[in-house]
């Protein structure tokens, strides 16, 4: 069926460095099976923000949220059987479903058996405070999968001297730790190396992010949700911030252009919250209706990094030379961490949504990138993104924003109930006056990868 | 026993208690949600320092703004509580950042019920680790520096020691009085020391530990009547509800000791007097107070599970009831351990889950099916 209302045609074309993504992609995923073989260290722990300060160890595998992270989001019936592994040890449903995901393959023995054959046991488990789910599951993977166990406060909302003096002290704590753990010694260069492609993958992809306010929006949520990928696991890698600079150029290049996402843009949607992985093609849903999903915090927070502003409004931090071009030493790599971490306010995975100052942001986030609807994931998964998300959702309607609600779960596929929700979201989009132009997307085919670790992916 | 009597009146009439409190000294009330919260700072500034309970009575005006399907119980209720304007009397709320629950109902209550004065206390992750220390004492600074500003005028060291002096009294009573449940032939039932000891959360320090000395006086030459009850050891973290205590009694069993934030976590630990900081030595109890799960991060040295099975042993539990908030995630990612230490030490775990309103029938079901495996020894 054709849309009523008359909407204009774009151009449309691949994105040309889709498959330098894959390739980076498919390298982390062979680096991490393969690097205990090699003897480098194995990190557990969720520290996606924080490869650059690792990098002084030398190389490094970080399995993340398990190996098998992304099998589970494709495959419910391996998904059953982790999940399964992790209730039978008294772990109950409604903790965080990423962390039983996690758990699970701990408790299955997943998380040391490669897919051919190898094994990998972490040295350490480090855990970066994100969210209380993710720290008490840390001393649970410590605890029973034999690895000593480091924490990386950040204090939440302090900004001072002595918050960086703070988080300044643990990262040197952290460096004799870890020199104590693997018997290596930590490299400064490689640190600061570490940390300036760290600063410039964030500032990188939030600058392509940043484009998404364009009309016609040259990229759509989904299509960015695998492009950040190298910038959540290999963001300290100068290969990445080649990688990104390659894709900002071109997603210029497409605005210059007006190349647009999807060849139509009857209505500009914002997807906020997690999406759940295991049903990642809802972010191309309203392409059935002709509208483009132009992003959303978990897209932008998770990868981008954003100096964020006391207003709620957010900015592309500018060039590591504008910003501090002296980086010599070990503290000068600190100071730039707790620049990343504390002046800019960067949240790792789109935790710490605090309604003091988030429900700001999400009007903000939807006048900037001219949202006509609001889509708001309930995730029963995630208690660090639901915090403030009733009175974001609050701020977003009182500013005139129209906003609708699913409920499901991240990361377990048990939660979606597929009908109920597209029929919600059906509803809403004919409420914004569009009509169905093609049949909804269908699940997504199974992609090529072994299937290793992901945020998603 | 008379005094009883008044700390069951305050429980019951905690906010004509409070009301009546503020008519009479003047004294502005601040409500605080955790008891991490470092009162004595409070109490020094002259104010009164009250814990933020929910009211146990079916509430939907916290959903809009809290997403009732995996919001604690405990938080949802206290908001709930807030907007219905059960707490107007309060000047201000101050809370501890210890997990995303509370944060939620805190942030939710500041921005709806506009108190003149907010506060979060941000306590350290890695609490176990000595920079945590350093920072949450510069952290206290800054929240001592706050409070007055609000008050317009000092707190001085001297006013700290002197509520560091009320408090320490008041933790030693209560300490003794919980400690009473040792023996086997005791007073009090468990219901009567969980009451004194939530009255202490919802009273000035010092009215309190009047009323309780004079309690102790009134125990001399009372016979025990809780020879024949199952002992119990109650975990979790808030368990405000009478009702499940009167329960328990009702069904031949009593509580014995727990590791609750409404129960012995409130004053276990008493604040070191070293003569020097006042604010470090409250960042020293901090530090060493029996932990909440989520500020019991260390691996080895972890502390909550430990504490469990010390008092199952001390206080000869024979079984524990873990009675849990529901949604609390903090608390259940200690399950796995919890349910080892407990098949260690032989005696039964009985995982119960209350929401804002304690589903009686059922939890008095389960709870005589367990004493029936005890009592038949299955």
């Amino acid at each position: 069926m054709a849309v009523n209302l008359p909407h204009q045609q774009y151009q449309t074309e691949p994105v040309k460095c889709w498959g330098r993504m894959k390739e980076l992609r498919r390298g982390h995923f062979r680096h991490t099976w393969d690097a205990a073989a090699r003897g480098e260290p194995v990190i557990q722990g969720i520290v996606e923000f924080f490869l650059g300060y690792f990098s002084g160890i030398g190389d490094f595998a970080n399995p993340s949220y398990g190996p098998y992270f992304t099998v589970m989001m494709r495959n419910p019936e391996f998904a059953t059987k982790v999940f399964e592994g992790a209730e039978a040890r008294g772990l109950p449903r409604d903790i965080c479903s990423s962390m039983r995901c996690h758990l699970g393959q701990l408790f299955t023995g997943m998380s040391f058996k490669g897919p051919e054959g190898q094994t990998m046991h972490p040295d350490m488990v480090i855990q970066m405070a994100g969210c209380h789910s993710i720290l008490k599951t840390g001393q649970l993977f410590s605890q029973h999968g034999d690895a000593p166990y480091f924490i990386m406060d950040f204090p939440s909302t302090d900004r001072d001297e002595a918050a960086r003096a703070y988080v300044k002290s643990q990262l040197y704590e952290g460096i004799e730790w870890m020199e104590q753990v693997t018997g290596r010694k930590y490299d400064d260069e490689k640190l600061i190396e570490g940390v300036k492609n760290e600063y410039e993958t964030g500032r990188l992809l939030a600058a392509v992010m940043d484009l998404q306010s364009n009309v016609p929006a040259p990229l759509d949520m989904r299509q960015l949700w695998s492009l950040r990928l190298p910038g959540v696991t290999l963001r300290h890698k100068a290969e990445t911030v080649d990688f990104y600079k390659e894709l900002l150029d071109e997603v210029r290049h497409r605005v210059e252009r007006q190349i647009s996402a999807k060849g139509v843009e009857t209505a500009r949607i914002m997807m906020e919250g997690l999406p759940p992985f295991p049903r990642i093609d809802i972010l191309r849903y309203p392409t059935k209706y002709g509208a483009v999903v132009v992003g959303g915090d978990a897209l932008f927070y998770t990868g981008g990094m954003w100096h964020l502003q006391d207003d709620g409004s957010w900015k592309v931090p500018p060039p590591l030379s504008e910003w501090r071009s002296d980086i010599r030493t070990r503290e000068d790599a600190f100071e730039l961490i707790c620049d990343m971490r504390l002046t800019f306010g960067i949240r790792p995975y789109a935790c710490d949504t605090r309604p003091f100052a988030v429900r700001h942001e999400y009007v903000w986030r939807a006048k900037h990138f001219g949202a006509d609807g609001v889509i708001i994931h309930m995730d029963r998964g995630c208690r660090a993104v639901q915090q403030g998300m009733e009175e974001n959702k609050i701020a977003l309607d009182k500013a005139g924003f129209r906003t609708v609600t699913y409920e499901a779960s991240q990361a377990d596929f048990r939660d979606f109930n597929e009908r109920q929700i597209y029929d919600t979201l059906d509803a809403f989009m004919e409420s914004l006056g569009l009509e169905s132009m093609a049949e909804a997307p269908q699940a997504e085919a199974a992609e090529d990868e072994p299937g290793l670790h992901g945020a998603g992916g | 026993m008379r005094a009883l009597e008044a700390f069951h009146q305050i429980v019951e009439g905690r906010h004509d208690y409070a009301r009546e409190r503020k008519a009479r000294t003047g004294q502005k009330a601040l409500g605080y949600l955790c008891t991490y919260v470092p009162e004595e700072i409070l109490y020094a500034a002259g104010v009164l320092p009250l814990r933020i309970l929910g009211g146990r009575d079916t509430q939907d005006l916290a959903d809009r703004h809290i997403y009732s399907g995996i919001w604690c119980a405990y938080c949802r209720d206290v908001l709930g509580q807030g907007l219905a304007g059960r707490y107007d009397y309060l000047d201000g709320i101050v809370n501890s950042y210890v997990c995303d629950h509370i944060r939620g109902a805190y942030e939710s209550c500041v921005i709806h019920l506009k108190p003149s004065f907010y506060w979060e206390v941000i306590i350290p992750n890695a609490l176990h680790r000595p920079h945590a220390a350093t920072w949450l004492l510069s952290h206290l600074r800054r929240f001592h520096k706050a409070l007055e500003g609000w008050m317009g005028h000092p707190i001085s060291d001297d006013d700290i020691w002197q509520a560091i002096e009320t408090y320490n009294a008041n933790r030693a009573l209560l300490r003794g009085l919980h400690e009473t449940k040792k023996a086997e032939h005791s007073t009090l039932t468990g219901a009567d020391i969980a009451e004194v000891t939530l009255a202490s959360l919802l009273m000035d320090k010092k009215e309190h530990s009047a009323l309780l000395q004079d309690l102790k006086g009134g125990m001399e030459g009372h016979k025990s009547t809780q020879d024949s009850k199952v002992r119990i050891m109650l975990v979790g973290s808030e368990c405000y509800d009478m009702e499940f205590y009167g329960l328990l009694e009702s069904l031949g069993a009593t509580v014995v000791s727990d590791t609750l934030c409404t129960g012995m976590r409130s004053f276990w630990e008493p604040t070191p007097v070293d003569g020097g900081d006042p604010l470090e030595d409250i960042v020293k109890r901090l530090v060493a107070r029996p932990p909440c799960p989520i500020r019991d991060l260390a691996h080895p040295g972890r502390r909550n599970i430990q504490l469990i099975a010390d008092h199952v042993k001390e206080y000869r539990a024979q079984a524990v009831i873990f009675i849990q908030q529901k949604f609390c995630d903090v608390w259940s990612y200690e399950l796995p351990d919890l349910r080892e230490v407990c098949r260690e030490l032989d005696v039964p775990l009985l995982h119960l889950e209350q929401d804002v309103v304690t589903p009686a029938g059922q939890f008095r079901t389960r709870i005589e099916a367990m004493l029936e495996t005890l009592t038949l020894g299955v």
